[in-house]
């Protein structure tokens, strides 16, 4: 028979298994390096996927350029509106098919209406200030905006008009960095103190979830069916696993050039059980698998 | 007969208890009282405990030290020790564990067994800070910076002793007059943002550099509008918003009330941006993982506390934030790498990501522990990354 302190030992052993065993269970499974026309990603920013036709488009910023993948990682098209793309950073496909792209270089939020070959730029305003577009989310029927100017995500009706604006009501909010969307609650990074805010956007009951760990510099933010959170540091090259409470679970990542490393990471993104990690520094999308 | 050996033996034991005591250290011959103890001695010294921190006979330490010169006064000091360990900014000769380039430990005419007093001993390292100014601090012309820094650590990286408007308070306690110029919100007022707290040529030791309404005293410019956040900045410096339409920027709206606070003072400075601080402390503060780095290895950059010669400060379109690419920023200086080295630029691809290769490939400016920042060793490791088959 075993003893009590024994039973707890073996417990506690498991545990550790587990714990270990879900972080090294994310293993490489393939990179998007290139396009369909053998040219290598340079600097790409984000990674997109559309439910409604399964493919995976990629932000090659550094090329001028928007590239479709298929889900295994096959190159489908490339992008660059004849030419007229300039540093995509963010891109979206609403449900009509239609794209919106961030153009930093222009600071413009670019229609692109593929059937009409018509492209439009706009600038958007904020309280007398310009909105620095950064990430983009669509969640029907607004076009979920994050602007870095004012560190608040921006609600966008059809004719980009400012419906909603979404701020935690915590006066020592500092700004948004990241946000995604899953069902009808918003999942906010905070700049530099990798707070997460989570904000129903029904009832606007906020939470707020204190990353048990030393985060240097957090850059975006992915959360699991099971709710864990992922946080990817681009200073310390590393994803933090948390769960649903903040508490680290486990962290991966390293620094380097060989595929499964990264140098200057900026997304991450969940594709159905894969996490994308877009990597700019290495021109590469790396997929991580279970 | 046997009382005389009774005499001898005690005599033996006597010299032993001595020798023991430590008392058998001190004679003319030797090491000579008057010379070792001269003011206020170490306890273990007044107490003749030489023993506490030599051998007698030999040792591999300097100085016949029971242990390296960097570990012995922590063998006492333990609670000290503990502290450092706890505070977030350690005085670098603390951190060294160089307890002996400030104290004597054996005796010393100045307090804490300080080698000089405060003043010489702080300036024989800080030399930058003899500066005569036209308006000076008290303490500073005094030489006593222990006033207001701690020697050893703070929670603050100017090793000052408190919050620094806490501070200035212990001393300056007419709050009403304060309150006249500065407001009634004093409390909340950062002192040491606006005035150089050792000297200036400026009036009210402040900073040397001004914002142009402020040295106007056009305050009404600012504090008289209802533009808020960073549109207040940009009603004057309004190209500044395109400096941060980059792939990479610094905007970090809503980190405070105005984002352009976050690195400049809108008052007065040091530098002719305003910056709040030193570009590399300012950097720090958030890019903390820059300072370990720097701080772990071996080889860095030099000048790579002057993070404005290569990095952009408000935005960039390369990775860190560069001000040119990964080569053309180093040739701006190494201009002969720029021509002879190993093949660089855009025809020429790294197998590992297929990205062009540049000199931040191999060379980590921030530090390495191998010779010329390199990211591996030169050897051969750093070579066969790419050249598996040599």
């Amino acid at each position: 028979m075993l003893r009590v302190s024994q039973k707890l030992l073996i417990l506690n052993l498991l545990l550790i298994l587990v714990l270990v065993g879900s972080a090294w269970s994310f293993k490489l499974k393939f990179s998007l390096e290139k396009g369909s026309d053998d040219i290598h990603l340079r600097q790409p920013f984000t990674v997109f996927f559309d439910q409604s036709n399964l493919r995976l488009y990629v932000a090659d910023t550094g090329n001028n350029r928007l590239v479709s993948y298929e889900l295994d990682g096959t190159p489908l098209k490339e992008f660059d509106a004849a030419g007229q793309l300039r540093g995509p950073i963010a891109m979206i496909r609403d449900d009509h098919g239609n794209l919106w792209v961030v153009e930093r270089p222009l600071n413009s939020l670019t229609f692109i209406d593929l059937k009409a070959h018509r492209l439009e730029r706009h600038q958007i305003v904020y309280q007398g200030n310009p909105v620095l577009i950064d990430r983009l989310i669509w969640w029907a029927p607004y076009l979920m905006l994050l602007d870095r100017t004012s560190g608040k995500i921006l609600a966008l009706d059809d004719n980009l008009n400012i419906k909603k604006v979404i701020a935690p009501e915590d006066p020592n909010f500092r700004g948004f960095i990241d946000f995604k969307i899953k069902g009808d609650i918003l999942w906010g990074l905070e700049n530099i103190t990798g707070r997460i805010f989570t904000i129903n956007l029904k009832n606007n009951q906020e939470k707020i979830i204190y990353p048990r760990a030393k985060i240097v510099l957090p850059i975006s933010i992915e959360i699991d069916n099971q709710e864990n959170l992922y946080i990817l540091d681009r200073d310390l090259k590393k994803i933090f696993v948390f769960d649903k409470s903040g508490h680290l679970r486990y962290s991966f990542l390293k620094e380097g050039f060989q595929p499964g490393q990264v140098r200057y990471p900026w997304q991450l993104l969940f594709v159905k059980s894969d996490l994308l990690v877009v990597d700019e520094g290495n021109g590469r999308v790396d997929v991580w698998g279970h | 007969m046997k009382r005389l050996g009774l005499l001898v033996i005690l005599a033996i034991l006597g010299l032993a208890l001595q020798v023991q005591a430590g008392q058998s250290c001190f004679s003319p011959k030797c090491h000579s009282r008057g010379k070792i103890i001269k003011g206020q001695p170490h306890k273990p010294v007044a107490s003749g405990q030489c023993e506490k921190c030599h051998f007698p006979h030999v040792s591999r330490y300097k100085n016949l030290l029971r242990e390296p010169q960097t570990e012995i006064c922590f063998s006492c000091h333990k609670k000290f020790e503990k502290n450092i360990s706890k505070a977030s900014f350690i005085h670098r000769p603390v951190a060294e564990k160089s307890c002996l380039r400030c104290h004597d430990p054996h005796s010393s005419t100045h307090k804490a067994l300080l080698k000089k007093d405060t003043k010489n001993i702080c300036f024989s390292c800080h030399k930058d800070l003899q500066k005569k100014f036209k308006y000076s601090h008290s303490p500073f012309v005094r030489g006593r910076c222990l006033s207001c820094h701690d020697p050893h650590f703070s929670q603050d990286r100017r090793l000052i002793k408190m919050q620094s408007n806490k501070l200035c308070f212990s001393c300056h306690k007419n709050r009403r007059q304060i309150a006249k110029i500065h407001g009634e919100n004093i409390d909340h007022v950062e002192c040491l943002s606006c005035h150089q707290p050792h000297g200036s040529n400026k009036k009210g030791i402040l900073r040397s550099i001004s914002h142009r309404p402020y040295e106007e005293k056009n305050c009404k410019v600012c504090h008289q509008t209802k533009r808020r956040g960073i549109a207040l900045c940009l009603k004057c410096h309004d190209k500044n918003i395109n400096s941060f339409e980059h792939f990479h920027n610094h905007l970090l709206g809503n980190y405070q009330e105005n984002a352009c606070l976050v690195c400049h003072n809108p008052h007065v400075g040091d530098t002719r941006d305003l910056l709040k601080d030193k570009p590399k402390y300012l950097c720090e503060s958030c890019h903390s993982q820059i300072k370990q780095q720097r701080a772990k290895s071996l080889y860095v950059h030099p000048k790579c506390d002057q993070c404005t010669n290569c990095h952009l400060a408000h935005g960039s379109d390369h990775p860190a934030m560069l001000i040119k690419g990964g080569n053309d920023t180093c040739v701006r200086c190494h201009k002969t790498q720029g021509k002879f080295t190993h093949p660089v630029g855009e025809k020429v691809v790294d197998p590992r990501n297929g990205q062009p290769i540049t000199c931040i490939t191999c060379h980590e400016p921030m530090g390495t522990n191998f010779k010329y920042n390199l990211r591996l060793s030169g050897e051969a490791t750093l070579c066969l990354e790419c050249h598996k088959n040599y």
